[in-house]
Parts: structure tokens; C-alpha cells; sequence
């Protein structure tokens, strides 16, 4: 059997080569499509890294923000961006350094404590090395930062000074990369670190490192805003103190200028009150009766502005007293009725509202001086033929409010000055016609507010002011009326009196003769002392200011003799009546007060009470 | 040149004249022919594998360009139908070609210098868009204008009123649409 050999047919030949062509095409396609996906994914991968990298610098920026605007510290925040960067890029040893401008205007890198660099490396030599230096002359990164004022990059440091070089070769780090911290158009600051990676940062790294500048800009601005916040506010308080001072230095030259005017007007009112005591004609009584009031007027004026002093140096102390404040408001409204008179004003007072007599504890002293000027203001600003009526109105409880309206028939304030007419020296234009110092409605305001009252204004309801104040009181018992001073004579005292002003000698020996006492008169504290020393005395007067030694001083000198079984009691006799003056003459020992000038019932007042001492109907202590 | 027009042209070449076809272009520019959408290719490149299309395609550059244009319209909307969703006219389509689909394209594929297109509306209905692009490829604008019209089933006239081919300093097309015109007008 032969074996028949079937040769291939040309068809077949060609099938063949078609198939090898085809396979040949197909795996030229297949290589291209297989090339074309690992192009695709490199691109992917890179894409994602990329993505990665700007997340993670996103994230580094945002927590450098977030500790900008946290930390109170900016080294801190420095500190945290080395740390952040550093293990972000890998860089090993970085640096801040300053930029300070020096008295000549020339710029100066200054290096600081903030550096980073791994535990284990010693960077003692470079930071030797690193020195301050002129910001814009020399090489290096930071000569290049200064100049390109943007990051930037060094592939060697041979442009470095070379100390700062070989000390950074010691530790393997042969290139660098820096970037400023700008404020603005100003390089605050620069950062620089130092790396050996051989390829340097890419532009988009650069960038980033420029953001981060941008960012620790923030918080260079926000410390320096701080630091010209903290010189302002010191500038402010300088200026507060300064303000205070001056405030100080006023209430004191008021102090000396009260002084220097109650001390002849206590003599002027003093012996006028003496010659009025006198057997006087007709004519001669109305001359001194004159005398009288133009000093009493004097007298008030001066009060106004010492009670403004007191006001302003925030010493306004409450002294509460019982008094019936029907009787007060009687006295105040029957003082005012003739002045009312006079202008054709129809003066009346009301109690309907309050029960009479009205005990209370209160200080006396501001009410009736409250109430005293808005009654002076009322008939200051009401037209003749007008009515004034002043109504007491409280509310019966064991604290009540008492509410004292004083109404009238004038013109009313003014809408524009409404909301001042209670601030100091703001007087409404009316007031200014009328010559005021601006100072009484202010008073009264500062009075309240001492009493923890308040005071206020509206319109009467049909025309004219309704000026009220209202305050809360403790209701008390009826008081005692004191005994008239007119019923002393004869006075068996034997006083003791301080005094170095002759006429104001004269005044106190003349009215203590009238009741029948010659007191001992000396001419300072020594002499006081040395009297004290030798003589016993029922009542020692006692003035503040005198030569050789104060009043003070001799109330503490006199103190510590420790004279009589009962001390006998010291009465300052002063034109210094301040708050602080009052504390110091009762430091040293003083019993009491009374001011220049002289009231002469309040002196009689105190003369009546050391009579009953001495008589042993009142051994109870001096009041103070 | 974006990878992902040569994609394209891949895709139109294949389905009009067989996988073969465009495998025997390649190998006659003597290209890689390895491309992917995400990545960039010189331009050259894509002019070569343009002028090898024409040769075997008898087509002039312009007429291949615009062929691919027309042909590439339905390849793109499968692609990226959400370009042409919200679309009932090819007109509203190419009044966002150049803000919304271009603005895509940007934040897609990194770094492709996309033509830009100014239109304005002309009278009766038609615009007039200027076609700027360094690449001088207006008879592609031409074709995917064209075929987008097609895609929405709508017949356009094209006049291509200034070209940079011709020595103008821009392209300008003037694209109308009877059938709106018409029915704007009854």
C-alpha cells in the first residue's frame, strides 16, 4: 500500500499564511492594547499619588492654620511647621530665622531657638555656625530666599558661608531649601532646612512651601496686631493714670482752696453771727442780716463744688441719722416759700401721701440737698405767676420707697436735653441763662446714686417738669428733738481750744463767752499737748492745720498721755472735712468733727452734750 | 493631542472599515498605536496617523477630519451620555460644548488644550460661532457639529464663513436650523 501523498493546495498555502498574518496582527494589537493599559495605569498610579501628596499637604496647611489661629505661641507654631514639613519631605535638619531691621534701617537675619533635627543627630557645630548675618548680602538659600522672596532651592552649599558648610557636610547634608514668611510685601521670616537627596524640590513642592509661608504669615500678623493691642491698652492706662492724677491733684487743689476760703469766711460769718447776737438798731441788724446770707450763699456755693469734689474722687459717704422727713421737707419748702414769693411762685407742699411725723434712718444730709435743688431749680425756671408743688409719697412697709416729686409750672426741659440734664457740667440752655455751675442736677444724681435711689425727669402732665428721686428707708422710732441751743448759759466748761488763725481765735472765744465759757486758746498742737499735759479740760477744739505740729498729731499726742478717767473728748475744728481727712483726725483719735465755717448750732449742739456728760446725766461715749 | 480623541478615531475607523483597517494605518505611520484616554500624545503623532487615514481612505485632510467628526458623534454619546442629557436641540447642545462638556474635559484629562468656542446668535434663529484652536482642525468642528445634529435628529445648514485655511485670522461657522426657523415662524 502506497501512501498516497496529498499535497497541499494552493488555497491551502495561502489559508495558512493568512492565519500566521492574522495571528501576527492579533498579537501586534494585543501588545498595543497591553502597552496602552500599563501607560493607562502609571498615569492612574501617578494620579493617585499625586493626589495623595496634595491631600497631605492640604491636611499640613490646614492644621498650620488651625494652630496659627489656636497657639498664643508663635514659636509654637514654628516649631509645629518644621515638625510637619520635616517628615513630610523627609528633610532632616530644619531652621527659622528672624529678620530684624536695626537702627540704620539695615535688615538682619537673626537665628533663633526653633530647630529641627533627629534625636540622635548633634547639630551643636552648625548651630555654632549659624551666626546673624546681613539679610541680602551673601549666598546660601537664605541670601537667595531674601532675593527671589520665594522658596526656593540649592543642589549644592558651596554658596554657603563655609563655616555653616563644613558643618553641615559633618553631618551628611549637602543641599538646601528655604522659603520666606512674608507679612505682607515683608519677609518676616525665613525657614530653611537642610537635606541630602540629590534631587531637589519640584516646582509644585516649592509652591507649597510658599503657601506655608503664606499661612505662618498669618501668625507672625495676628502676634504682631497683639503686641501694638498690648502697647495701646499700656498707652491707655498710662493715660488713665495720668487722667487720675490730674483728677487727684484737682480734688486736692479744691481741698486747699476750701480751706483757704472757709478759713476767713468761718471768721466773716463767725462774728457776723456774733454781731448779730449783739445789741444791734434797726438798720445795723438788716446790714449784718445781709452780712449773713451773702456768707451763707458763699458758704453753699463752696459746699457745691466740694460735693462735686467728692464726687469725682468717688468718695460720697452715706451718713444715715434718723429724721422725720416730713419736718425736712416742711424746712426746705418753708426756706424756699419767701425766694417762691418774691419770683410770684405759689411754693405748696403736699403730705397727703406720707404719714407725719415720718421717722426714718436715711442720709438727711443728701436728701435735703436733693431736694433743695430741685425746689432752687424750680423756682429758677418757672415764670412768675407760676406754681410749684413738691409731694412726699411713700409706701407703707418696713423698708419703704419714699418717692419726693417736685412739680412746676415752667417751660419743661427740652426734648435735646433730656438724656444729660444728670451729667456733670451739662447744663441745659436755660440753666446756662441763669448762670448755674451746672453741677446741682449732677449731685443729685451722684447722691442717689450713693443712697442706691434714683432720680429722674418727665413733663408734667400738663405743663411744666416733674423732677422726682426716690429711695428706700428704714422706718424708726420717734427720735428725741434736741434742746434748743438758745436755752445754754453759763456753761461751767472749761474748754480747751487749738486755733493759730487770730480772727478765727477771736470768732470761737466770742461765741463760747456768749454761753458763758472763756476756753483756753492756744496756738498750735504743741501747745495743745503741752496744755492737756498740765490742765484738765472737759472738751478740747481742736484745728487741723497749724504751725509746729497739726492738729492730728496733737490728738495723738494727746491720746497717748492718756489723761482723765473718762477721756476727754476732741472736736476737730477744721475747714478739711474730706472723707480721707475725717478717717485720719478719727485715726488719731478725734471724737468728732466740725467744719469751718462754724455752724454755731452744731457747736452749741456739742457744748450741750459734753454739759450733760459732765453733769453725769449722759455717760454715755461721745458720739462721733 | 488628548489620548482619548485618538480613541475615538480608533473607534470610528474600526466600525466603518473593520479593526483591520486601522491596524494596517498604524502600521503605516509607524506609530505605537498604544494609546490610552488618560494620556497625552504629540500632536504630530495624530497628524501623521490624520494624513495615513486620508491616503488610505481617499479622503482629502479636511474631508477625513470632518467624516470623523460626523461619524464620532454617536461613539460620544454612548461614552458620555450625560453631556447630552437635557438636550432636545443640537443648538442648546453646542451652546454648552464650550463651558460645560470643555470644563469637563478639564477636569478630567490634566492639561488638554481644548478649542475655544464663541457663539453668537445671528439672525432667524442661526448662530455664529468662531472656532479658535491652535491645532487647525475646523473641519472637525464641522463634523461634530454635524453630527451632533444628527444625533438629535435635526438637518442644519453649515456655511463656513471665514477660515484660517483660507488666510482669515479665525474660523467662523454659520449654523442654522430651518426646522426651528420654521417653526418659530408658524
Amino acid at each position: 500500500m502506497t501512501s498516497a501523498v496529498i499535497p497541499f493546495s494552493p488555497a491551502q498555502v495561502e489559508a495558512a499564511s493568512d492565519r500566521e498574518a492574522r495571528i501576527a496582527r492579533l498579537e501586534r494589537r494585543l501588545s498595543r492594547e497591553l502597552l496602552a493599559r500599563r501607560e493607562a495605569e502609571a498615569i492612574a498610579e501617578a494620579a493617585t499619588h499625586r493626589l495623595y501628596r496634595q491631600g497631605e499637604r492640604m491636611r499640613l496647611l490646614a492644621d498650620l492654620a488651625l494652630e496659627a489661629n489656636r497657639s498664643d505661641d508663635l514659636d509654637t507654631v514654628l516649631r509645629a511647621a518644621l515638625r510637619a514639613i520635616g517628615s513630610q519631605t523627609g528633610w532632616p535638619v530644619g531652621h527659622v530665622q528672624l529678620v530684624e531691621t536695626d537702627a540704620a534701617a539695615m535688615d538682619w537675619l537673626q537665628p533663633t531657638a526653633l530647630w529641627l533635627a533627629p534625636p540622635d543627630m548633634d547639630i551643636v557645630a552648625l548651630r555654632r555656625a549659624t551666626t546673624p548675618r546681613r539679610a541680602q548680602i551673601g549666598g546660601g538659600v537664605l541670601g537667595q530666599v531674601m532675593r527671589l522672596r520665594g522658596a526656593c532651592s540649592i543642589e549644592s552649599l558651596a554658596s554657603c558661608p563655609a563655616e555653616r558648610r563644613r558643618a553641615a557636610s559633618a553631618l551628611g547634608l549637602n543641599q538646601g531649601v528655604g522659603f520666606p514668611i512674608l507679612v505682607g510685601d515683608e519677609i518676616a521670616a525665613v525657614v530653611e532646612f537642610f537635606h541630602d537627596h540629590g534631587r531637589g524640590p519640584d516646582a509644585e513642592t516649592l509652591a507649597f512651601l510658599d503657601q506655608v509661608g503664606a499661612v505662618l504669615g498669618r501668625a507672625f500678623e495676628r502676634r504682631r496686631a497683639e503686641r501694638a493691642a498690648q502697647e495701646a491698652r499700656a498707652r491707655l492706662e498710662e493715660s488713665l493714670a495720668a487722667a487720675e492724677a490730674a483728677s487727684r491733684a484737682k480734688t486736692h487743689l479744691l481741698a486747699v482752696a476750701s480751706h483757704e476760703v472757709r478759713t476767713p469766711l468761718n471768721a466773716v460769718l463767725g462774728l457776723a453771727e456774733v454781731l448779730a447776737r449783739s445789741p444791734l438798731d434797726a438798720t445795723q441788724r438788716e446790714h449784718v442780716d445781709g452780712v449773713r446770707q451773702a456768707g451763707g450763699m458763699l458758704l453753699r456755693l463752696l459746699s457745691s463744688v466740694l460735693d462735686f469734689a467728692r464726687i469725682e474722687s468717688g468718695a460720697t459717704p452715706l451718713v444715715p441719722t434718723p429724721f422725720n422727713l416730713a419736718d425736712l421737707a416742711r424746712e426746705v419748702t418753708g426756706v424756699w416759700r419767701a425766694a417762691a414769693g418774691a419770683a410770684q411762685l405759689d411754693l405748696q407742699l403736699d403730705l397727703s401721701a406720707c404719714p407725719d411725723p415720718c421717722w426714718i434712718s436715711a442720709d438727711s444730709g443728701k436728701i435735703e440737698q436733693t431736694l433743695t435743688n430741685l425746689v432752687s431749680n424750680a423756682i429758677k425756671f418757672t415764670p412768675a405767676g407760676g406754681k410749684i408743688l413738691v409731694r412726699v409719697e411713700t409706701t407703707p412697709s418696713a423698708a419703704p420707697t419714699f418717692r419726693i416729686v417736685v412739680e412746676d409750672s415752667g417751660a419743661g426741659v427740652p426734648a435735646e436735653d433730656i438724656d444729660r440734664i444728670f451729667d456733670p457740667f451739662q447744663q441745659a440752655a436755660l440753666g446756662r441763662e441763669a448762670g448755674g455751675a451746672g453741677l446741682g442736677l449732677a449731685i443729685c444724681a451722684a447722691n442717689l446714686r450713693a443712697m442706691g435711689g434714683d432720680i429722674g425727669y418727665q413733663p408734667a402732665p400738663e405743663r411744666g417738669s416733674q423732677f422726682w428721686f426716690s429711695f428706700v428707708a428704714e422706718a424708726v422710732d420717734a427720735q428725741a428733738e434736741p434742746a434748743p441751743v438758745d436755752a445754754l448759759t453759763d456753761l461751767p466748761l472749761r474748754i480747751l481750744a487749738a486755733e493759730d488763725n487770730p480772727a478765727n481765735q477771736r470768732v470761737l472765744r466770742l461765741l463760747l463767752e456768749q454761753v458763758g465759757i472763756t476756753p483756753t486758746v492756744v496756738e498750735d498742737g504743741a501747745a495743745a499737748v503741752e496744755a492737756a499735759r498740765s490742765t484738765p479740760f472737759d472738751l478740747i477744739l481742736m484745728d487741723a492745720n497749724m504751725p509746729r505740729m497739726d492738729g492730728p498729731s496733737a490728738v495723738e499726742a494727746i491720746r497717748a498721755l492718756g489723761i482723765g478717767k473718762d477721756r476727754t473728748p476732741i472736736v476737730m475744728l477744721t475747714a478739711n472735712v474730706f472723707e480721707d481727712d475725717v478717717r485720719r483726725y478719727r485715726a488719731a483719735g478725734a471724737d468728732g468733727v466740725l467744719a469751718k465755717p462754724l455752724a454755731v448750732a452744731e457747736l452749741y449742739a456739742v457744748l450741750a452734750e459734753v454739759q450733760n456728760r459732765v453733769a453725769g446725766e449722759g455717760l454715755e461715749p461721745f458720739p462721733i | 493631542m488628548k489620548g482619548v480623541i485618538f480613541n475615538l478615531l480608533q473607534e470610528v475607523v474600526s466600525a466603518t472599515h473593520g479593526a483591520d483597517a486601522w491596524d494596517d494605518i498604524l502600521d503605516e505611520a509607524g506609530v505605537s498605536g498604544a494609546y490610552t484616554s488618560l494620556g497625552s500624545y504629540d500632536d504630530e503623532e495624530w497628524e501623521t496617523l490624520v494624513e495615513t487615514a486620508s491616503a488610505r481612505l481617499s479622503l482629502s485632510r479636511g474631508e477625513l477630519l470632518r467624516w470623523f467628526g460626523q461619524e464620532a458623534m454617536p461613539h460620544l454619546a454612548r461614552a458620555y451620555p450625560v453631556f447630552f442629557e437635557g438636550h432636545v436641540s443640537s443648538r442648546s447642545f453646542l451652546a454648552g460644548v464650550n463651558d460645560i462638556i470643555h470644563a469637563e474635559v478639564h477636569k478630567l484629562y490634566a492639561g488638554a488644550a481644548c478649542p475655544h468656542l464663541k457663539l453668537r446668535a445671528i439672525d432667524a434663529g442661526g448662530v455664529a460661532m468662531a472656532y479658535t484652536s491652535q491645532r487647525r482642525m475646523c473641519a472637525l468642528a464641522q463634523g461634530f457639529t454635524e453630527g451632533a445634529a444628527r444625533q438629535f435628529h435635526e438637518v442644519i445648514t453649515f456655511e463656513h464663513a471665514a477660515c484660517v485655511e483660507k488666510g482669515d485670522s479665525a474660523c467662523v461657522f454659520h449654523i442654522g436650523w430651518p426646522s426651528l426657523e420654521a417653526a418659530a415662524n408658524d
